[in-house]
């Protein structure tokens, strides 16, 4: 797994790879922190190398949205696999996430 | 319809160790020619049975374990997640999309959702002081089917 963020023009990228879950939540949180801190704009998720989701990765991603919303910042995501889809939509992320 | 192949796994309930155990159970019924989405099913459901036990059910999860046993057969996978740790005490309420009981770990408590979601069936036991154990049944997808 690795986390890793891009950026420009007040816009976040902020790219997942491999799997995430339990063993590794703290360092993607900590980096999407740190990505967070630069007070973007707007936050993209890229997720087209990221293998495996669970609802630990879930978690935090909802949480990072419902700050994200406070203050008006919208959060989206892209590149997800079937595997990743499936897991947003059962735990209603399809209907809050812009997929773009 | 008998077992055509079994499997008892018992590894450290640590968090390193959640990618094994999800990885075996799907490598498991690999002989069955399961398509990709009932691969990743069956390791994302095995994946939230296995964190409940690292995040839950021990005090000391780096000196107890996680239990997966797993019988194949032609057209279906049963898989038991198990630990020998302190129990649901509430199991309806545990089982509730959206409870946790840490929410303060950024928990989305949607584990036992997501198991009831990507498997077939799911029953969950669980005793106070005991330990819980979660069964699970999937049918399987082949490849070449789709």
């Amino acid at each position: 797994m690795t986390a890793y963020k891009e950026f420009s023009g007040g816009k976040l990228i902020f790219y997942i790879t491999g799997e995430i879950d339990e063993s590794n939540i703290s360092l993607v949180r900590e980096e999407f922190d740190n990505g967070l801190a630069l007070l973007p704009n707007a936050v993209i998720l890229d997720l087209r190398q990221m293998t495996f989701i669970d609802s630990t990765g879930i978690g935090m991603i909802i949480s990072r949205y419902n700050k994200l919303k406070k203050i008006g910042v919208p959060l989206y995501a892209r590149g997800l696999s079937a595997q990743t889809e499936k897991v947003f939509k059962t735990a209603g992320l399809l209907n809050i996430i812009g997929i773009i | 319809m008998s077992v055509v192949n079994q499997m008892k796994l018992s590894v450290s309930a640590i968090s390193g160790n959640e990618s094994f155990v999800r990885s075996a159970a799907a490598a498991f019924c690999v002989s069955k020619n399961p398509s990709l989405e009932t691969v990743n099913d069956i390791k994302t459901a095995v994946s939230e049975a296995a964190t409940n036990v690292i995040v839950h059910a021990y005090d000391e999860p780096e000196k107890n374990f996680i239990y997966v046993e797993a019988e194949l057969f032609d057209d279906y996978v049963c898989i038991i997640v198990k630990d020998d740790g302190r129990g649901i005490a509430n199991l309806e309420e545990a089982m509730q999309p959206m409870y946790t009981s840490k929410p303060e770990n950024e928990r989305s408590g949607m584990g036992f959702t997501f198991m009831q979601t990507f498997m077939d069936e799911l029953s969950v036991e669980s005793e106070e002081g005991k330990g819980t154990t979660v069964k699970m049944k999937k049918y399987i997808t082949k490849a070449e089917d789709l």
